[in-house]
């Protein structure tokens, strides 16, 4: 694994106490500055504040008091249904397995915990990690896993992978390539409302721009069984690279509508990208 | 247009047609969305179109298979005319000139002489159907009753091959009765138009058959008969009372056969070729009835166009094959 397989990202850490990298408003040893309170309800005298002390109308001491940095949860939810095994330019499993490294390891270096459930068709208990094992085996151990599968069914399994998230809120990454009905992606949304949720939506220039301009073509769909027969031409070619355009409209706003912004990946997984992401919207 | 097929049990290969109509054969190709993918009613178009051609390559093979014809069949004719049955005498005799030597130049012998006038009257006559069979030793078919004249002319001039041996009458009468046989209806009249230079003694048995045949067959007779020099005639009575029977004087007893058998009967007796000429314009004259009969159409065979209407096909499959993309 190089260097820059790792990525960093930002996300309030809401309550929790356990000591980490991310902002959060518990109090206790930190550098952020918080407010000022009595010596006796913080009988802490290293942080006595004299100046805050002497301005005191009721001439009481004050404590400086300090918000702590928190860990987080990070969360990977990989939709394992049989469209992602679509290979184009590049290999949707890859970009799969590529993103599970990637996470892991950020989330390990950032001093995180990370979580995955892959969800099929139904949630298999097999590829799920736990925030509660940090052990890097058993990424490498579902990586591998994932790789020599046969993905099947359909992503219904989304549905029900907010069971599996902390109460708190946490960190989720949704990869998928999203081709699923827009209730359903508004369902997943709303599921997975208490968390600051990043779609990650895989997609491939193969599906859409880079089509042959003449020829007969004949799709069947990996999960649906159908077939489409399409005699190429530019101006179909158009109507397609079209069709996808209008298609990112309507995730952008469907995910907009619940406060998440996503991340089109379509030229495989860079780390990067991700990066890049949090720099552009994420706040803290 | 009836049409039929030689093989049947091959059109249960039908049921095949309607594969393509599960799958337009295209290659295909992963796709993750194809819900993605906009309407597009060209394309619509061309997978039903590709599914019709293979639909009907398919049909088109298995009907070129099981052999697809346009059954034999009969059309319903109304001529002038006559169901006309040419008998020739294919004896040794008839190789001979009317002066009975061989021909040498400058006379032609009487089966030349017959079939050329025999040509001349079949040209004349359009609308009749005609037979022909000869008898020597054994009867011999030529032609079967037709309406096609240059099969008959064919025939005739097939005649003129060198003769056989002998004369064996009642075999040749017999065949030419049985060309009426497989009639169902009677239509026009029936002729039977003999063509000798000598006849034979009937045998009782064939004698009483053909009886019974002429009449129920209602044949009208017309005998044509070539006489030789010096070799008597059908009227001459013989000088010598113990000559006077059938083995002596054939000719003779022949004719008054033929007068018994209650038909139309006319005998004429020809000494050259402008007397067998005279005989063939009176008959040509006498017969002209309606005649109503069935011409037959023969079966015409489709599975050549069944193949190329496939090749056809196939071909244009081949090249929608050939257009395809790869992704």
């Amino acid at each position: 694994m190089s260097e820059n397989n790792i990525f960093h990202y930002r996300k309030p850490a809401q309550y929790n106490v356990f000591p980490g990298a991310h902002s959060g408003k518990v109090i206790g040893n930190g550098l952020v500055f918080n407010q000022h309170k009595p010596l006796i309800a913080f009988p802490d005298p290293r942080h006595l504040d004299l100046r805050a002390s002497f301005l005191n109308p009721f001439s009481h001491y004050q404590v400086r008091v300090f918000r702590q940095l928190s860990r987080l949860d990070v969360f990977l939810l990989a939709d394992l249904s049989a469209s992602m095994s679509f290979t184009g330019k590049y290999s949707k499993k890859q970009i799969i397995v590529d993103c599970l490294f990637s996470a892991a390891e950020s989330a390990h270096a950032t001093g995180d915990r990370f979580g995955f459930v892959g969800c099929g068709q139904t949630l298999d208990p097999q590829l799920l990690i736990s925030p509660a094992s940090q052990q890097y085996g058993r990424v490498v151990d579902i990586a591998t896993r994932i790789k020599s599968s046969r993905l099947t069914g359909r992503a219904d399994g989304l549905l029900q992978a907010a069971n599996y998230l902390p109460d708190r809120s946490a960190l989720v990454f949704l990869l998928s390539d999203f081709y699923l009905p827009m209730a359903m992606v508004r369902q997943i949304m709303r599921r997975l409302n208490q968390h600051m949720v990043v779609p990650l939506v895989i997609w491939d220039k193969q599906e859409s721009s880079d089509l042959p301009a003449w020829g007969l073509l004949k799709f069947s769909d990996l999960e649906l069984g159908k077939t489409r027969t399409l005699l190429m031409r530019p101006s179909l070619r158009e109507k397609i690279y079209a069709s996808y355009l209008n298609r990112k409209q309507q995730l952008r706003k469907c995910f907009r509508s619940f406060g998440a912004e996503p991340l089109f990946i379509e030229q495989g997984f860079q780390a990067e990208l991700i990066s890049q992401y949090f720099f552009q919207y994420a706040t803290s | 247009m009836n049409l039929a097929v030689d093989h049947p049990l091959m059109l249960l290969a039908l049921v095949l047609a309607l594969l393509p109509l599960l799958n337009n054969g295209v290659s295909e190709s992963a796709y993750p969305a194809v819900q993605v993918l906009p309407f597009d009613g060209l394309s619509t178009l061309i997978s039903v179109l590709i599914k019709c051609i293979a639909f009907s390559a398919i049909v088109c093979l298995v009907l070129g298979l099981a052999g697809l014809n346009r059954g034999e069949q009969q059309r319903e004719r109304i001529g002038y005319g006559a169901h006309i049955v040419l008998l020739l005498d294919r004896s040794k005799s008839m190789d001979y000139t009317f002066a009975g030597k061989a021909p040498d130049g400058s006379e032609e012998s009487k089966a030349r002489a017959a079939k050329r006038l025999l040509t001349e009257f079949i040209k004349g006559r359009d609308h009749d159907r005609i037979g022909v069979a000869g008898y020597s030793t054994s009867p011999l078919l030529f032609m079967p009753l037709t309406e096609n004249k240059q099969a008959v002319l064919a025939a005739i001039s097939a005649t003129d091959l060198p003769a056989l041996a002998y004369t064996n009458i009642s075999k040749g009468l017999a065949m030419a009765l049985s060309f009426f046989q497989s009639q169902s209806s009677q239509s026009g009249s029936r002729i039977i138009l003999l063509v000798s230079d000598g006849a034979a003694v009937i045998d009782p048995d064939s004698e009483a058959k053909i009886r019974r045949w002429v009449k129920q067959m209602n044949i009208r007779l017309y005998w044509i008969f070539m006489r030789s020099q010096n070799s008597p005639g059908l009227y001459e009575k013989p000088e010598d009372p113990r000559d006077d029977n059938a083995a002596a004087m054939p000719e003779r007893y022949l004719n008054l056969f033929f007068e018994s058998l209650n038909i139309p009967y006319k005998a004429y007796q020809a000494e050259n070729p402008d007397a067998v000429q005279k005989a063939i314009n009176d008959i040509n004259q006498l017969e002209n009835m309606p005649l109503h009969y069935l011409e037959k159409i023969p079966k015409q065979e489709l599975s050549t166009l069944c193949y190329q209407l496939a090749g056809f096909f196939i071909g244009l499959l081949l090249a929608l094959k050939f257009v395809e993309a790869r992704v």
